[in-house]
């Protein structure tokens, strides 16, 4: 932890005023998940090298994938300053739809695109409240997440377990070699978003909604299709990673998705971005998924329990989120 | 002036028209509802969220948010059903509540951590740390903690003083000291209450001290109520909270607003639940229609910011 803050405090006092461009963006280029996934690798080649073998980091990336996708959601959101509460939601959503009947007599890719719909539909839905409506985001997809929550626990009262489609399963469990398939298709989507965000019109788009909005509703830029098409895209996204975590599971539970929005959030704020930042691309986050995973898995190793894990999770949030308060504070 | 006090007040109004609506429908509907057993088992079952709803009011009015209101509620439990003296139990309470709060405080106003990660992150740690104090429920209360909460007095419930209390001390709060002005100012135009020489920043850390001990507050009363200690009791109120606020009318914003709102805010709620009990729904179709409700009350008054 002290190693940690002491570096990232040296390269925020280290800020460059805003004319020497290429220093800055590498020192941002740094995020935060980077520290502290050194900070882990470091600590397990001492104490456990075992942890640092390939067969076990085989199983953290397969393990960090939905993660990993959530929390590719909730950045989309995030840099245009809204904020996605339903993403547990939408993974208990797609964990229905992939084992109800619904998909039970439609060829097997229907197993894949109809979950991926319904998490985009309930992103849609959060959109347009918050754009149409100007509904608070906290509020709205703090209301569409219970209401999911909900209806999945009563439609799922009376069935008895169903399976998760062999596709899905294949998807969630399969391997490539010694890679885990899951993992790839999260490296695919982030490097996918990264281009996106990086070069594409839309990410330029978000980069100025988030960072501005004031200043992009001036410009005439379309503030409201970027918000909605993010919230969209961010509900797809979730379904995504809710369909990875089903295949694994391989059954219908309710028991699923519960502490994914706060890992995501925790995972975006290690990344590097927060609210309405367009700094920093998709390496900080992905690492971010990466790097709490492996948290999760050297605390359980070393016995911590729930309240431990609980207290270091908090903490590494909470030490990120000051850390981006202070670089932020010495920008201005 | 007159203009600007009724713009503070927002949407209070609706959401007063709304628990009226809920109310004449229910007592219309159900001869169970009109009875004074079912009316005291409600307030008693409204009282802790009310409790937390009105600190978290203050944070809310602020422009802020606090979602670690929750474990707090889950902590004063633990350390109540934890400690052999009431008194003593009370008074670390209080002194966690006080700290809490403090954490939370300075993490937003002074190293500008958005209220939403500075609260998750600090109610991740207290939640483990609650675990380490009580891993399963259980402990015992003083039954003296336990009359004051579950008692009468003839028909009316003890619990009615609470509630009378709660709400008196947030109106008190708001709307008779200097600390409340300055909540509203915070909230309304933070730059232009730093101009009128209002320390933003102390405004804000004792709004979210004060939350804190409405929080602990509401985990003292549910800790007689269900005269046990249980580390994860509060959990569904950090979001409750929120939502009997919201619904009371209450800006995310910040400086609309008011005490009277989250009272109706959280009596509708709870009439939902009452109502949804005495036709036996599932209890799953209840944060279904409490969402929804969630949903037609943030439609019922545009704002002009977009997004969070």
């Amino acid at each position: 932890m002290n190693i940690i803050s002491s570096s990232s405090t040296a390269s925020v006092a280290a800020q460059p005023r805003p004319s020497s461009r290429t220093l800055g963006r590498l020192l941002t280029a740094i995020a935060p998940s980077i520290w502290v996934l050194i900070l882990l690798v470091g600590y397990c080649a001492v104490l456990k090298p075992m942890l640092l073998q390939m067969p076990f980091q085989m199983v953290i990336f397969r393990q960090a994938a939905p993660l990993g996708l959530a929390v590719c959601a909730q950045l989309l959101v995030m840099r245009c300053r809204s904020i996605d509460l339903s993403l547990g939601g939408i993974f208990l959503l797609t964990n229905f739809v992939s084992t109800t009947a619904l998909v039970a007599g439609l060829p097997p890719q229907w197993a894949i695109v109809l979950p991926l719909l319904a998490g985009a539909a309930v992103g849609a839905v959060n959109g347009v409240f918050i754009t149409l409506f100007r509904a608070s985001a906290v509020i709205v997809t703090l209301a569409t997440g219970a209401i999911l929550v909900g209806m999945v626990l009563y439609l799922s009262t009376d069935n008895a377990p169903g399976s998760v489609p062999q596709l899905i399963k294949d998807i969630g469990q399969g391997r490539l070699g010694p890679v885990p398939i899951a993992g790839l298709v999260w490296l695919a989507v982030a490097l996918i978003l990264g281009i996106v965000l990086r070069v594409m019109v839309f990410g330029r788009l978000m980069q100025a909604v988030g960072s501005n909005p004031q200043a992009a509703t001036l410009s005439g830029l379309p503030i409201r299709r970027v918000l909605l098409a993010s919230h969209i895209a961010a509900g797809a996204l979730a379904a995504g990673g809710g369909l990875l975590l089903s295949g694994y599971v391989g059954v219908s539970t309710s028991n699923l998705g519960g502490d994914v929005v706060m890992n995501s959030i925790a995972g975006v704020i290690l990344g590097g971005v927060t609210f309405g930042s367009g700094r920093g691309g998709m390496l900080g986050p992905t690492v971010a998924a990466f790097a709490l995973t492996l948290l999760f898995n050297i605390l359980n190793v070393f016995g911590a329990g729930e309240s431990g894990k609980l207290i270091v999770q908090g903490l590494v949030i909470a030490a990120a989120a000051i850390l981006a308060g202070m670089a932020q504070k010495g920008r201005r | 002036m007159k203009t600007r006090y009724a713009g503070r007040i927002g949407g209070q109004y609706l959401s007063a028209i709304l628990l009226v609506i809920a109310l004449a429908v229910l007592a219309a509907c159900f001869a169970q509802f009109r009875t004074v057993e079912n009316l005291g088992n409600l307030l008693v079952q409204a009282t802790p969220l009310l409790v937390v709803a009105l600190g978290q009011t203050l944070v809310i009015l602020t422009g802020g948010l606090d979602l670690s209101v929750g474990v707090m509620i889950s902590l004063a439990t633990g350390l109540i059903a934890n400690t052999e003296s009431p008194v003593l139990g009370v008074a670390m309470v209080l002194m966690a509540a006080v700290s809490l709060g403090l954490i939370n405080g300075v993490g937003v106003a002074r190293f500008r951590v958005h209220p939403i990660i500075m609260t998750l992150s600090s109610a991740t740690v207290l939640q483990g740390i609650v675990l380490i104090i009580l891993p399963t429920p259980g402990g015992a209360v003083a039954p003296g903690l336990v009359t004051a909460v579950n008692g009468s007095m003839g028909p009316m419930p003890l619990a009615v003083l609470w509630i009378v209390a709660a709400v008196l001390g947030g109106w008190f709060l708001l709307h008779r000291t200097r600390l409340g002005l300055h909540l509203y100012a915070v909230g309304g135009a933070p730059d232009n209450a730093a101009l009128a020489g209002v320390n933003v920043s102390w405004t804000i850390v004792r709004g979210y001290v004060l939350c804190a001990l409405f929080a602990a507050v509401a985990g003292i009363f549910l800790a007689g109520r269900i005269s046990s200690g249980d580390p994860w009791v509060g959990t569904s109120y950090g979001l409750d909270s929120i939502a009997a606020v919201a619904l009371g009318g209450t800006q995310l914003t910040g400086g609309i607003g008011g005490v009277w709102g989250t009272l109706c805010g959280t009596l509708l709620l709870g009439l939902v639940g009452n109502g949804m009990n005495l036709v036996q729904i599932n209890p799953f179709l209840l944060s279904v229609v409490n969402g929804a409700l969630l949903l037609v009350a943030v439609c019922l008054r545009r704002r002009q910011q977009l997004g969070l």
